[in-house]
C-alpha cells in the first residue's frame, strides 16, 4: 500500500512509463509531450487512490492508451494520416488501416539522443506497425506485462492480444529478421 | 534478442525535463504547496529574449524594452508544448472581421516542416462575446503562397487562454523539399464558437434485449478492433457493381424526424450477441461540429472506449443528419450484468457558426 505517496512521487515513478508508452503509440515527440501532460493532468484532477503499485501502473497504462485512442480519432490526426497515406510510399501490411505511417521527423528528433543507428531503426520499424500492434509490442516487450494484463489494460480479450502479438511479430520478423 | 534490443532502444526515450517540470509544478499547485522555481519558464524567457535580441540586432539591443514586449502566447504555448515555445519566432499580424480578430502569432521552421501559431479573439470594442472557450476553424482555413509540391498538414486547437481571451491553434505545414522563403497567406472563412463540452450519463436501464435493424450506407467506420474480428452480425455488407457503397445493418429505433437538428439525440441502445450498441444522432453537422466520446465503466471503475463505430447520414429535405453507432464488443457477458456497468459520454457541441473573411500575409525565411 502506498496511499501516502505524494503526487510528485507517483508522477516521478510513472513518468518514464507514460512517456515511453505514449511515444511508442503516437507519431511525434510533440504529440507524446501533449499526451504525457494530459495523462498527468487527469491524475492530478481525479486523485485516484491506488491499492498497490501494480494497480497504479495499470491505471497509468490504461489512461495513456485511452488518451492515445482519442488522439488517433481526432480529425487532425486523421487528416495528417490521410496525407501521409498518399504522400509516402507504404509497403503492404506495414501501414495501419487508417493509413497512418511514421512521421520520420519524430524519430529524427529523438534520434539525436540515441546511442546507435540500430536503436533508431528498431524504433522506426516498430512505429510503422498499426497502433493496435504497437500497444501490445510495447507493453509485452518493454513493460513485460503478461497477455492477460495487457488485455485488461487495453480492454481487449487475452486471445485478441495473443493474436496481435503473433501478427506483429510476423511483420517485425520480415522487417528485422530473427525475432 | 528482440526484447533486449527493444528495451535498450526505449531506455533512451525519456520525457524532457521541461515537460516533467511543468507537470510537477501543476501537481504542487494542486496540493497547495508554493510553486517551485520555474526553470522551464526561465529558459523560455531567455530564449525569447535571445530571439528579440536577434530581431533588435540593428543597433537597437535595448533589453528592457524587448523583455517588456514578450508576447502573451509564449506563456500559453510554453504550458501546452514547452519545446515548441522555445523555438517560436514572433509574427504578430492580425485581421478582423465580424467582430473577431485572427492573429498569426508566431512561426517555427524546422527543416521541411513549419508550425504556425494562430489565435482568435473578440475584436476590441466588439459588442459580441463569442470567443470565451474552445473554438473550431471547421476546416475553413487555407494557406496559400506555398509551392505546388507542398502540403498543408492540418490545424489543431491548442487551448483557450482566459487571461487574454484568445483561443490558440497550431497549423502544421510540411514541404516536400521546397525552400521556406517568401510570403505565406493564411485565411479563414468560418469560425465555430461557443463550443461546449458536457458529460452526460446514458441510462443502461433503457438498453433493449432485441431490436429491429435497418441497412444504411456507411459514411465512415473505424476502431481499435480488426474488422475481420467483428461478430458476424456486425460485418459490413459489400456494395454491388451498381452501388459500390458499403452498407451496414444498424439499430432501427427512432425515426430521423424525431431527432434534434441542433443537438444530440440518443436514438437507442441494445445488447445483442454480446455487443452493447449505442446509437446517437449528432443532428445537422453541416454547419456545426458535434461529436461524442463514450466510455463504459465496470464495477471496479475500469473505463473502456468503444471497440468500433460506424457512421452514416440520413436526410430530411436539404438537412442532413449524422448518426453514429458505437459498439462495445464482448465487454459484458450477458444482459443481466448490465447493472454492474455504467455508461457516460463526453458530448462536444459547437454552438454558433460565424462566417467572415480573415486573412493575414506574413513572411517565412
Amino acid at each position: 500500500m502506498h496511499k501516502e505517496d505524494s503526487r510528485e512521487e507517483v508522477i516521478r515513478r510513472n513518468s518514464d512509463l507514460v512517456y515511453r508508452l505514449a511515444f511508442s503509440l503516437v507519431k511525434s515527440g510533440a504529440d507524446a509531450d501533449d499526451i504525457y501532460q494530459d495523462v498527468f493532468m487527469q491524475y492530478i484532477k481525479r486523485r485516484p487512490v491506488f491499492e498497490s503499485h501494480e494497480h497504479e501502473k495499470a491505471w497509468f497504462v490504461r489512461v495513456t492508451v485511452n488518451r492515445c485512442k482519442n488522439h488517433w480519432k481526432s480529425p487532425w490526426v486523421r487528416r495528417r494520416a490521410a496525407y501521409w497515406e498518399t504522400a509516402v510510399s507504404c509497403d503492404a501490411g506495414q501501414c495501419a488501416k487508417d493509413g497512418s505511417v511514421l512521421d520520420t521527423s519524430a524519430v529524427a528528433a529523438v534520434g539525436t539522443d540515441m546511442e546507435t543507428e540500430e536503436n533508431r531503426k528498431l524504433i522506426e520499424t516498430v512505429k510503422r506497425l498499426p497502433e493496435k500492434y504497437r500497444v501490445v509490442i510495447h507493453l509485452f516487450y518493454y513493460e513485460e506485462m503478461s497477455v492477460e494484463e495487457i488485455g485488461k489494460a487495453t480492454g481487449s480479450r487475452a486471445s485478441t492480444v495473443r493474436t496481435r502479438l503473433t501478427r506483429a511479430r510476423r511483420i517485425l520478423k520480415d522487417q528485422l529478421g530473427g525475432l | 534478442m528482440f526484447a533486449e534490443k527493444y528495451r535498450r532502444a526505449y531506455d533512451e526515450v525519456t520525457p524532457s525535463q521541461q515537460v516533467m517540470s511543468a507537470v510537477l509544478r501543476q501537481a504542487e499547485e494542486a496540493q497547495g504547496a508554493p510553486p517551485r522555481r520555474n526553470r522551464g519558464k526561465i529558459r523560455t524567457v531567455a530564449a525569447v529574449a535571445a530571439v528579440f535580441l536577434a530581431v533588435c540586432a540593428g543597433g537597437f539591443a535595448v533589453l528592457p524594452v524587448c523583455a517588456a514586449q514578450i508576447p502573451a502566447f509564449y506563456r500559453v504555448i510554453e504550458f501546452v508544448s514547452p519545446g515548441l515555445a522555445d523555438r517560436l519566432v514572433p509574427v504578430e499580424k492580425s485581421s478582423s472581421s465580424q467582430g473577431i480578430t485572427m492573429e498569426v502569432e508566431a512561426v517555427d521552421l524546422q527543416g521541411d516542416a513549419a508550425e504556425i501559431i494562430v489565435s482568435v479573439r473578440d475584436e476590441e470594442g466588439s459588442a459580441f462575446d463569442r470567443i470565451h472557450g474552445p473554438v473550431d476553424l471547421f476546416d475553413s482555413y487555407h494557406l496559400s503562397g506555398i509551392g505546388a509540391d507542398q502540403f498543408v498538414g492540418g490545424c489543431h486547437f491548442l487551448t483557450y487562454d482566459e487571461e487574454t481571451g484568445r483561443a490558440y491553434f497550431k497549423i502544421e505545414v510540411r514541404s516536400s523539399g521546397g525552400e521556406w522563403a517568401g510570403k505565406l497567406r493564411f485565411s479563414v472563412r468560418e469560425i465555430l464558437c461557443n463550443k461546449m463540452k458536457e458529460r452526460r450519463t446514458i441510462d443502461l436501464a433503457d438498453v433493449r434485449e432485441s431490436a429491429e435493424t435497418k441497412v444504411v450506407h456507411l459514411s465512415g467506420m473505424g476502431g481499435m478492433m480488426d474488422e475481420e474480428d467483428l461478430p458476424a452480425s456486425l460485418k459490413r455488407i459489400e456494395g454491388t457493381s451498381d452501388d459500390p457503397r458499403w452498407q451496414q445493418a444498424v439499430l432501427d429505433l427512432m425515426d430521423v424526424e424525431d431527432c434534434a437538428a441542433e443537438d444530440f439525440t440518443v436514438t437507442g441502445s441494445a445488447y445483442m450477441d454480446g455487443v452493447l450498441r449505442l446509437q446517437i444522432c449528432m443532428g445537422d453537422t453541416h454547419h456545426a461540429d458535434r461529436h461524442v466520446e463514450e466510455v463504459l465503466v465496470d464495477a471496479a471503475g475500469n473505463e473502456y472506449c468503444a471497440d468500433f463505430s460506424v457512421s452514416w447520414q440520413e436526410e430530411i429535405g436539404e438537412t442532413s443528419y449524422q448518426f453514429y453507432e458505437y459498439w462495445f464488443i464482448n465487454k459484458i457477458e450477458n444482459r443481466e450484468d448490465l447493472e454492474n456497468y455504467s455508461l457516460y459520454g463526453i458530448f462536444h457541441n459547437s454552438g454558433e457558426s460565424v462566417e467572415g473573411k480573415w486573412m493575414v500575409t506574413f513572411r517565412v525565411e
